[in-house]
């Protein structure tokens, strides 16, 4: 087993992590950007060094920096959680250099899954199906001809996006040229790269996830699935497990191209396969090659901590059976409670989270709160042995949640909850941004 | 108040030792905390922060208390991941205090020398 663990990352997650290395008896080495002095990771961490400024660019985006630190540290190996480097192909390259493990898969992988049209172009030749759309695409008359057989609305899609980020929706020919020129100079500043790619528009779809685990030599395991249908803006809000929309058949299916994509590319540690699900038919959307936000949910239903997992199998210790899926009991619901930041500092003057539910957080009360990183303030998860069982005891677990000093979405994240048409399972990854909720409109501004 | 007078009234209190003051002055009213071990530092003295993580390097006739530096003097390097970064004073003055030791991990912003500026500036 590791004997010293570097993480490379802020918040819950790097809370998160170092719980699961105190669990193994693995010391922590913490990196922190000096607006992170006094947070909760660096004084939960065996070991802390500052490493830069504010701004992550300067800290925990500073690649020589963090490895700087693992080396002064003595740092067996690095986990990246998420966000950050978590898929930053060159940082791995670096560690490896350095003679420190990196907790997740090889360098090439990510750079391959990173690349969101090379992981298109992947995954239909491993013959699993794709959303219809193109490849990288740049010569103007070719994208006309490409759209107009795609029909409107469509998608343009930033090849380094992913996420949520770099996509423009076109629905008139009209506008095409103009969109196409803009997500080009916006994905050249934003990712570094131009290429894009077009994608058709799955109306009335419905997001799962397969969270999976690869060992060292390569033998993936799925973990579990996840619905992660609702979201703002392409970013999530509520995530559940099991996906309950889909048949135990149509989850076989899933199974099975998810394993057709992996089966011996080696990949090692956690990953997520991201899919869309639209008239009975599934379509790969993307894959992260890391630990994703949501986890959360599979480890409340299959009883699974899948850090530990992966920080067992990095380590050469344990086995997975690549045959079997984890059995899962009931559902778990998270809601992600974010904060509207402002670019003034603000203080978390009360926050208070009930105590008989799973609250992932990396504040306390009396903490400042700046608006250089993430807006994630903390995650709520619970479990019940049905649906509905969980959605109550989600009403109220954030019931029971008292923040004041900072504007919450919990009254969005409340209101969901009320909702009928959520509590009937029905509704599509539209949903939120069509309207679902009334606080919907003062709190995407 | 304006600004020239809050700027002399906080260099002002910086040589007070105190965590916590209130100061009304009329309409102008000023609350300052701070932190209660940090070091009072004179005005007319700068302290050398540490640009980066890394190793300390001393020079080959390294830095010591006394010695009078201009704004170019190398006052030793920093190593991070085998690149040798030159720590330059940029400040005129004579080395009161040496806070590093040679081959010492030294993180961002730690503070490494003192120098105590020339009245001339």
């Amino acid at each position: 087993m590791f004997k010293k663990v570097l993480i490379a990352n802020r918040g819950e997650i790097a809370c998160r992590l170092i719980r699961a290395c105190q669990q193994l008896n693995i010391k922590t080495v913490a990196v922190y950007s000096t607006v992170d002095k006094d947070a909760t990771f660096v004084q939960m961490a065996d070991e802390a060094f500052c490493i830069g400024s504010s701004a992550a660019t300067a800290s925990y985006l500073n690649r020589e920096a963090v490895l700087m630190a693992g080396v002064i540290a003595n740092v067996d190996a690095i986990h990246p959680g998420y966000g950050f480097l978590a898929e930053d192909g060159m940082f791995v390259q670096m560690c490896e250099q350095c003679g420190i493990q990196w907790l997740g898969p090889r360098s090439e992988i990510i750079a391959l899954m990173g690349d969101k049209a090379s992981a298109r172009k992947f995954a239909a030749s491993r013959g699993v199906a794709i959303i219809p759309g193109t490849q990288v695409i740049d010569d103007t008359e070719k994208i006309t001809v490409a759209a107009t057989k795609l029909g409107f609305p469509l998608l343009i899609k930033a090849s380094r996006g992913g996420g949520g980020k770099g996509i423009k929706k076109v629905t008139r020919l009209e506008e095409l040229d103009n969109m196409v020129q803009l997500a080009k100079g916006e994905s050249q500043s934003a990712f570094a790269n131009g290429e894009i790619y077009l994608e058709k528009v799955l109306t009335q779809a419905r997001h799962i996830e397969i969270q999976i685990i690869g060992d060292q030599k390569g033998h993936i395991q799925i973990l579990g699935d996840r619905d992660c249908t609702l979201q703002i803006g392409r970013q999530k809000v509520i995530e559940e497990s099991t996906a309950t929309f889909i048949t135990g058949a149509q989850r076989r299916e899933l199974g099975q191209a998810v394993h057709q994509l992996l089966d011996g590319v080696g990949y090692q540690g956690l990953g997520t396969v991201e899919f869309l699900f639209c008239e009975d038919r599934f379509y790969f959307l993307e894959m992260n090659t890391r630990l994703q936000v949501e986890h959360g949910v599979t480890e409340a239903t299959s009883g699974l901590d899948v850090v530990l997992l992966q920080l067992q199998l990095a380590s050469g210790q344990g086995k997975i059976a690549s045959e079997n899926t984890p059995t899962h009991s009931g559902v778990a619901i998270e809601a992600r409670i974010t904060m509207n930041l402002n670019s003034k500092e603000a203080r978390l003057d009360t926050f208070e989270v009930p105590a008989d539910v799973r609250v992932d957080t990396g504040y306390q009360t009396g903490d400042k709160i700046t608006p250089y990183y993430d807006a994630l303030l903390a995650k709520i998860i619970v479990h019940g042995e049905t649906r509905m069982a969980a959605i109550q005891k989600m009403q109220q677990a954030l019931s029971e949640v008292r923040i004041s000093g900072i504007d919450t979405n919990l009254e969005l994240l409340q209101q969901i909850m009320d909702n009928t048409k959520y509590q009937q399972n029905s509704f599509t990854i539209e949903t939120l941004d069509a309207g679902m909720v009334k606080q919907y409109e003062s709190l995407t501004s | 108040m304006n600004v020239k007078q809050i700027n002399t009234l906080i260099s002002q209190l910086k040589k007070i030792d105190f965590t916590h003051a209130r100061i009304k002055i009329d309409d102008f009213e000023l609350e300052i905390d701070r932190d209660g071990s940090e070091q009072i530092v004179d005005s007319d003295t700068e302290v050398i922060t540490s640009p980066m993580i890394g190793i300390f390097h001393q020079n080959e006739q390294p830095i010591k208390v006394g010695d009078v530096v201009d704004k170019t003097a190398v006052l030793g390097q920093i190593e991070s991941m085998k690149l040798y970064n030159e720590l330059v004073a940029g400040v005129e003055g004579q080395i009161t205090k040496v806070l590093v030791a040679d081959g010492a991990a030294v993180e961002f912003g730690q503070n490494l020398f003192e120098i105590e500026l020339n009245e001339d500036i």
